[in-house]
C-alpha cells in the first residue's frame, strides 16, 4: 500500500512516516508540504492513501481532499489534525477516517485497513 | 455639580450593554420610589433639627417641611420616570444638566403652588410678595445644593458599579485567552516526534511547554514585568520554531523598552500567535514577525508585524477578531483611555499595535 503523508511541520510528517515504516505492508512514497503538493505528488504517485492535515498554507487539507474526489482514480483520504474543529467539515468530505494529532501508534494501525475497505 | 468630561465608554457601548448603563436610576421602580421618600424625610428632619430657635413647635415644622419636600421629591422622581428613555440616549453631561434642570423646576413649581395655597387659603399678614421671594430663594438654594449632591451620588455609584463589572470582565475575557487547544496538540504532536529523532530537543521544548502553561494558569487580569512577558513570549516562540521549522523567522526590536515596565499579564503571547496562526501558518514559504517597541511620553508602544497570506477562510479572520477583543478590553480595563489597541493592514503586512501608560 503507497501512502502519500502531507503536512505543513517537517516533525509532523516525520513521526508520521515512522509510525507507517513500523508496519510492513505500507511504505511512504511521497511527503507533500501543502494541498497543491498533493495534488502534483497525487498525479505523479498514484498513492492508495493520504494522509493529510487539514491546516496546511496556499490550499488545505479539506480543498485538496475535494479536489482529489474528482480523480479518475481517487486515493483514500484519512484527515490528521490536532483539534477537532474541523471534524464535521471533514467528515462532509470524502474522507474515511479522522486522526488526531498526536496519532497513536495503534489508531493509525487501525486507520489503514479500513481506508484500504474504502477503495474497496 | 461635577460631573467627569469624559465618559464616553458608556456612550459609546450606549446600545450593546444592559439597561444599566445609564447613571440615573430608574425612577419608575417601586424600590427607588420608597428611597426616594426616605431620603426626602431625612432631609426634612435635617432642616427641622437646623434651626437654633424656633418659635414654632418643631413637630409642626417637620409635618409642614416634610409636606414640600416629599412634593418637590416625587413629582422631579416621576418626571424624571418618564424623560429616562430620552435622556439616556444624551451625552452624560446634558442628561445630568437636563436632569438637574428639572429638580430645580419642580422645586420653583412646588414653592409657586405652596404660596399661592397659602396666599388664599390665610389670613396671614406675614405672606407677602416678599415673604414668597424670600422663601423661594431658599428653597431654590437647598434644592441647588441637595441636588447636585444626588446627581453626582447617583454619577459616582454608577462608575463604581460600571467600574466592578469592568473589572470581572477582564477576569473573564484573561481566562479566555488562555493558549489555543490547536497549539498545545501540535506542541505535543512535536514533542512525540522529536523524543526519537532528537530527545534533548524533546525536552527542552517539554520545559518551554510547561513554563508557558505556568504563565497562563497564573492569574492574568494583573500585570506582570515586561521581562517575565517577553520570557513567555520566547518560550512560546522557540516551541513554535520547532514546530515550523524555518519558515518561521522573529525580529526583536525591544531594547528601547524598559524591562521592569507592566504589562497585563499574557498580552504578547495571544498576538504572537495570532501572527502565526492567522499568517505565517498559511504561507508557504513562511516569514518574518516584526516585534518592534518604542518609549515615548511615559507610553509604551509595542507592535507587532506579520506578513498576510492571500486568502484565509472567514471563519478564522472571526477568531482573530475575537482574541485581539479580548486584549483590548483588558487594556482598557487596567488603563482607562490610554490602554489601547490598534490593526492597520498595509498591503502585504498586518500591524498590530498597543499602547499603554509606562508603570513601574
Amino acid at each position: 500500500m503507497d501512502i502519500l503523508i502531507a503536512d505543513d511541520e517537517p516533525l509532523a510528517r516525520a513521526r508520521l512516516k515512522r509510525l507507517v515504516d513500523e508496519s510492513d505492508s505500507y511504505s511512504v512514497v511521497g511527503e507533500a508540504n501543502d494541498g497543491k503538493e498533493v495534488l502534483l505528488l497525487c498525479g505523479k504517485l498514484t498513492p492508495d492513501i493520504v494522509l493529510m492535515d487539514i491546516r496546511m498554507p496556499d490550499m488545505d487539507g479539506l480543498e485538496a481532499a475535494y479536489h482529489l474526489s474528482h480523480l479518475d482514480n481517487p486515493p483514500a483520504i484519512i484527515f490528521t489534525t490536532a483539534f477537532s474543529e474541523h471534524a464535521l467539515a471533514a467528515f462532509n468530505s470524502n474522507a474515511v477516517d479522522y486522526l488526531l494529532k498526536p496519532i497513536r501508534r495503534e489508531k493509525s494501525a487501525q486507520g489503514k485497513p479500513s481506508a484500504t475497505n474504502g477503495i474497496g | 455639580m461635577e460631573i467627569p468630561q469624559n465618559n464616553q465608554q458608556s456612550t459609546e457601548n450606549g446600545d450593546s450593554a444592559s439597561a444599566d448603563d445609564f447613571f440615573l436610576p430608574d425612577f419608575c421602580n417601586v424600590r427607588m420610589v420608597f428611597a426616594v421618600i426616605l431620603i426626602a424625610e431625612l432631609l426634612a428632619i435635617v432642616l427641622t433639627l437646623a434651626p437654633l430657635d424656633t418659635a414654632n413647635n418643631r413637630w409642626e415644622e417637620l409635618g409642614i417641611i416634610s409636606l414640600f419636600i416629599q412634593w418637590v421629591a416625587l413629582i422631579s422622581a416621576g418626571v424624571l420616570c418618564i424623560v429616562r428613555p430620552w435622556l439616556r440616549r444624551l451625552n452624560v453631561n446634558i442628561a445630568a444638566t437636563a436632569s438637574y434642570i428639572v429638580l430645580i423646576i419642580t422645586t420653583t413649581m412646588v414653592s409657586e403652588i405652596t404660596f399661592w395655597t397659602l396666599h388664599w387659603m390665610t389670613v396671614d399678614p406675614n405672606v407677602s410678595t416678599g415673604w414668597y421671594s424670600d422663601f423661594l430663594l431658599r428653597n431654590l438654594g437647598i434644592s441647588a445644593i441637595v441636588s447636585a449632591i444626588a446627581l453626582r451620588y447617583f454619577y459616582v455609584q454608577h462608575q463604581w458599579a460600571q467600574n466592578l463589572e469592568a473589572k470581572s470582565q477582564a477576569r473573564i475575557q484573561a481566562l479566555q485567552s488562555r493558549i489555543r487547544p490547536h497549539f498545545l496538540f501540535n506542541s505535543l504532536n512535536t514533542i512525540a516526534s522529536l523524543t526519537r529523532s532528537n530527545a534533548e530537543l524533546a525536552e527542552e521544548a517539554t520545559e518551554d511547554l510547561a513554563d508557558l502553561f505556568r504563565g497562563t494558569l497564573a492569574d492574568s487580569s494583573y500585570e506582570v514585568r515586561l521581562k517575565d512577558e517577553w520570557e513567555l513570549a520566547r518560550r512560546y516562540l522557540h516551541i513554535e520554531e520547532l514546530r515550523m521549522g524555518n519558515r518561521l523567522k522573529v525580529q526583536w526590536n525591544v531594547d528601547d523598552l524598559p524591562e521592569n515596565a507592566l504589562i497585563p499579564q499574557l498580552t504578547i503571547q495571544p498576538l504572537l500567535e495570532n501572527a502565526i496562526y492567522h499568517g505565517i501558518e498559511h504561507i508557504r514559504d513562511g516569514g518574518t514577525i516584526t516585534i518592534n517597541g518604542r518609549l515615548e511620553n511615559d507610553i509604551i508602544t509595542i507592535s507587532i508585524t506579520n506578513p498576510m497570506p492571500e486568502y484565509t477562510r472567514p471563519l478564522e479572520r472571526n477568531s482573530n477578531k475575537m482574541a485581539q477583543e479580548n486584549i483590548k478590553q483588558r487594556l482598557s480595563a487596567l488603563y482607562g483611555h490610554q490602554g489601547r489597541l490598534q490593526v492597520s493592514e498595509t498591503g502585504t503586512q498586518y500591524e498590530l499595535t498597543i499602547r499603554f501608560p509606562y508603570t513601574q
